[in-house]
């Protein structure tokens, strides 16, 4: 699964550790997710993209 | 994905790990004193030691993390998996080894596996909160291991269940 979470943080000039707090991860969960070891929970996804004001499927995409 | 919502909270954690300490210091001032009050004084007393030390890690061990997310469950998952299946694996070994014979049969052993499998535990989730390494999120990961795994454990209380009925006999 591809995501593009890192655009989207880029977009929105914040920080891995910003966006952690926001989300209320570790700031390693997020570089996890976005380097692709690590797929989110459907919530997780659901609050990302409720955060990027994206779809989920705009931020996470089938290979 | 399973999730651990009966853990303790973070400060437990230093609770247990305060009480661990305590509990090795007193291990080693009763080796270096080795004081005697009365016949069989010593093994209650190194046996109340190792229980505090046992509780002191499961409390360590199974308590939440600051940020305890997903990731860090997923970890604490594939871990628990690994270690429960050692722990019974070197229990079972050591039984089968013995053969169930009281007068080999060493609690202290047992209890010395079960204090470093939960020390394992404790290395080995630093280590892997810290690499972070890719297999642990894997969503199909090989069940050969775990099918290895699982024939040995069957096959060592087999074993055991072999020795019960021989030493009952």
């Amino acid at each position: 699964m591809q995501n593009f979470l890192k655009i989207e943080r880029a977009k929105k000039n914040i920080t891995q550790a910003e966006l952690a707090k926001e989300l209320a991860v570790s700031r390693l969960t997020i570089h996890s997710i976005e380097s692709g070891k690590f797929n989110p929970s459907v919530q997780l996804a659901l609050k990302m993209a409720a955060f990027f004001e994206v779809k989920v499927e705009d931020l996470f995409q089938l290979d | 994905m399973r999730k651990f919502n009966a853990l303790a909270d973070p400060q437990y954690k230093m609770v247990g790990l305060t009480f661990a300490l305590i509990g090795v210091l007193l291990l080693i001032v009763q080796k270096l004193l080795n004081l005697t009050y009365d016949p069989g004084w010593e093994e209650r007393t190194l046996l109340l030691i190792h229980y505090v030390i046992v509780l002191s890690l499961i409390m360590l061990n199974f308590s939440k993390e600051i940020d305890d997310d997903e990731r860090i469950q997923r970890i604490r998952y594939t871990l628990l998996k690994l270690i429960y299946a050692w722990t019974i694996l070197g229990i079972s070994f050591y039984l089968v080894c013995t053969g169930l014979n009281s007068v080999n049969l060493n609690l202290y052993l047992i209890i010395y596996i079960i204090e470093g499998m939960l020390v394992l535990y404790q290395i080995l989730f630093r280590i892997y909160l810290a690499l972070n390494p890719k297999w642990i999120f894997e969503e199909h990961r090989s069940a050969r291991s775990f099918l290895i795994m699982g024939i040995t454990i069957l096959f060592l209380i087999g074993l055991v269940i072999f020795d019960m009925i021989t030493f009952i006999v």
